[in-house]
């Protein structure tokens, strides 16, 4: 009977015959020889952790509390921007950029979400792509602060007491370090009050404000720390790839996210995982395997596979319940 | 029940009135509910009944009258005088708010006067402010916010076009006169203008016109749980969850308190699934812990609605039509839950269709048609009432 309505998520993380070999391919994956092309498959290890943590971060909302986020590159670019500009014009450590960035992305998180708190769902689903255009105008536009459509160029690698990190494998440590930190956050808020708190809103808000939940507020906290997540992966995207350009946050990214949760079921952790384990290196593998001159034709696949999972796997490829 | 108990009034309501349009879902009604009694409302079909909860717990905010519940006041009332005072410095207020055109335009861009379309565009603008001010003469909660908004970026405007002022001093007013004598106390005019209209909004006689609106949610934490006519459940989430999502506003575990597992947080985790396991247990669900609630059947839905109900540690519950849709054995097992849940000490206004019930459990009934109250008293007086009988039958 215990296992009878147990989330999908808590088998995958009490089982520890599940995560176990998981864990143990994942640690050592940057020491297995792949030939020449042995960084480019880090490179790709490093990116699919980038976008687990933006799929862990964008769950929060549309798949915890039940709202459709169609901007969440905003904040992974206002978490690019924050850090690779406090690091070029002062010089400071990521341990000191990377929590300032997801402040502020909590910041404008929130800035975003109270004056949306009593919009519907279609309603707040535009407001959210127009604000995740409103960032890249502004990053666009404002040349004395960002520089614009010049990009930033030359951001510093990350560091870790005062050691500079330029191996590719020391970076896939370090993302895969934040992506169990915000793995943990995720899954503790998922079954505490406050992750009941959103499932309530989800399901019905006017019961949950009957049962003594205070909509707004949680809406709020779903927001900032959903915003803080992106910005956080957008902080280290930035020290990471050490360039970075307004282009990198165009309204496509929110898509790819959001289809990496609706891929692996909304609402789900470990969907929100596998989505992206499945999707982005199947881009980079679609790039090799597609002749050159179709290697844009690429997402082409994507959008192909995402509708035949509509088909036959509504609920995502891991739902969060059976029946 | 005791004399003694039957004494304190629980709940009131004072000509409480909701109007939707030109429709009055509820007239004037007026009763009370005393600490551990079982009160029935009853009425045929669209008399009003659940708006009236709706009212209660503020879901729908009544149009006047007044709340009381454990001696605080949940629905503040507005009284006419003050009313038509918001009234007055709204226009005053939306009047001056015509100022503001020249206003941003000096700050701006001062050459804008002289081309049409800046100035088309800026005067909807204005317009627009104007109508946003509308909602004030309704004292909606978030009207006065907008009000000093709006006071503040007036008063920040002033400022700096004083500020900049010697730089117009050239310009003059389509060639005839000097734009610079009419700019300072214009200035001036708008900053004070603001300024005392926010302390204006700050007396408390006009604070108190605003009402001190409580959200459902904190009326649900002042002790006043209910339920649903049509089963509002979470349905994606255990029936566990529901309950526990009950003891929400008993508990206080933050976000960091989970994060970083304190002490504090775990315990109070575990106590809450403790009482919820326990409501569970007193409405009979208690092998259903894990079920998801969609998936329970019709019954036990309903009898899941209370136990979250219950789970928030009410002093008043609100039943809506808690029968409907059961057969006899369901409803008599629904009679012996509620006379528990009353002997817990737990005061019940109910609304019900089905006269066996309430015949059974009310102390005392109000009977509702067409929004008004036609009859109130216990069940034998009610049965008896020719009004009632009227209502229910139609008049001879």
């Amino acid at each position: 009977m215990k296992n009878k309505a147990m989330h999908l998520d808590d088998r995958l993380f009490s089982d520890k015959k599940l995560y176990l070999p998981l864990l143990a391919v994942v640690l050592i994956l940057p020491w297995l020889p792949m030939g020449i092309a042995g960084p480019y498959v880090i490179r790709i290890a490093t990116l699919t952790l980038v976008y687990m943590v933006l799929a862990l971060g964008l769950n929060v909302v549309p798949g915890f509390t039940g709202l459709l986020d169609l901007g969440y590159v905003g904040f992974f670019g206002i978490g690019a921007y924050t850090a690779g500009l406090l690091t070029v014009y002062y010089h400071w450590s990521l341990w000191l950029v990377l929590p300032l960035a997801a402040l502020n992305g909590a910041l404008w998180g929130i800035l975003r979400g109270a004056p949306t708190l009593r919009l519907s769902d279609d309603y707040f689903a535009i407001v959210t792509f127009g604000f995740s255009e409103l960032i890249i105008l502004v990053i666009k536009n404002e040349l004395w602060l960002t520089r614009g459509p010049m990009g930033v160029p030359g951001i510093a690698r990350p560091d870790l007491f005062g050691i500079v990190l330029n191996q590719p494998w020391q970076t896939y440590y370090l993302i895969f370090f934040f992506l169990l930190l915000v793995l943990w956050t995720v899954v503790r808020i998922r079954s505490s009050r406050l992750g009941r708190a959103w499932f309530a809103i989800r399901e019905d808000e006017i019961a949950a404000e009957c049962v003594g939940v205070n909509v707004a507020r949680y809406k709020i906290i779903a927001f900032a720390l959903s915003a803080a997540i992106g910005a956080l992966a957008g902080a280290f995207y930035a020290r990471w790839f050490r360039f970075i350009h307004p282009d990198m946050f165009k309204f496509w990214e929110s898509i790819l996210i959001l289809c990496l949760i609706v891929f692996g079921g909304m609402g789900s952790i470990t969907g929100a995982l596998v989505g992206a384990l499945v999707l982005i290196p199947l881009t980079e593998i679609l790039r090799i395997v597609l002749p050159p001159e179709f290697s844009n034709a690429r997402y082409l696949v994507f959008g192909l596979l995402i509708v035949v999972m509509m088909r036959w796997r509504p609920a995502g490829l891991l739902p969060v319940e059976k029946d | 029940m005791t004399e003694r108990k039957s004494k304190k009034i629980l709940l009131q309501t004072h000509n409480l009135v909701k109007k939707f349009g030109g429709l009055t879902a509820v007239k004037d009604v007026s009763l009370d509910v005393k600490a551990g009694e079982i009160v029935a409302l009853i009425g045929p079909n669209g008399a009003g009944k659940t708006t009236f909860f709706n009212c209660l717990n503020q879901v729908t905010v009544p149009t006047s009258g007044a709340v009381t519940f454990a001696d605080q006041s949940l629905v503040s009332v507005v009284s006419p005088a003050t009313k038509l005072l918001v009234l007055r410095l709204s226009q005053v207020f939306a009047g001056l708010s015509l100022l503001w055109l020249p206003l941003v335009l000096g700050v701006v861009w001062p050459e804008a006067f002289f081309r049409l379309e800046a100035v088309i565009a800026l005067s909807s603008l204005t317009l627009f402010r104007i109508y946003l001010l509308r909602p004030l003469s309704r004292f909606r909660p978030w009207s006065r916010l907008l009000l000093i908004i709006f006071m503040l970026v007036d008063i920040v405007c002033g400022a700096v076009w004083l500020a900049r002022s010697a730089e117009f001093s050239e310009i003059s007013f389509f060639g005839l006169f000097p734009f610079y004598p009419l700019l300072v106390p214009g200035a001036i005019i708008l900053i004070a203008g603001a300024l005392t209209l926010l302390v204006m909004f700050n007396l408390p006689r006009v604070r108190e016109a605003f009402g001190r609106y409580l959200r459902a949610d904190t009326i649900t934490r002042l002790g006043m749980g209910r339920t649903f006519q049509n089963i509002r459940l979470f349905s994606s989430l255990s029936a566990l969850d529901n309950v526990k999502l009950g003891r929400h506003c008993r508990t206080k575990a933050n976000f960091f308190g989970t994060v970083f597992c304190l002490p504090q947080a775990r315990r109070e985790e575990q106590d809450s699934a403790e009482k919820a396991a326990e409501c569970l247990r007193f409405v009979g669900l208690g092998d259903q812990l894990l079920t998801r609630a969609g998936a329970l059947p019709y019954g036990d839905q309903r009898r899941l609605e209370i136990a979250r109900a219950l789970a928030t540690e009410p002093r008043l519950l609100l039943l809506d039509e808690p029968a409907a849709g059961m057969n006899p054995t369901e409803s008599r097992e629904l009679i012996t839950l509620v006379r528990r849940i009353s002997r817990a000490g737990i005061a019940i206004l109910i609304i019900e269709h089905d006269m066996k019930v309430i015949m059974n459990l009310a102390d005392r009934i109000f009977v509702l048609d067409h929004g008004e109250l036609i009859a109130s008293g216990t069940p034998e007086a009610i049965r008896k009432d020719k009004k009632v009988i009227e209502a229910y039958l139609g008049a001879q």
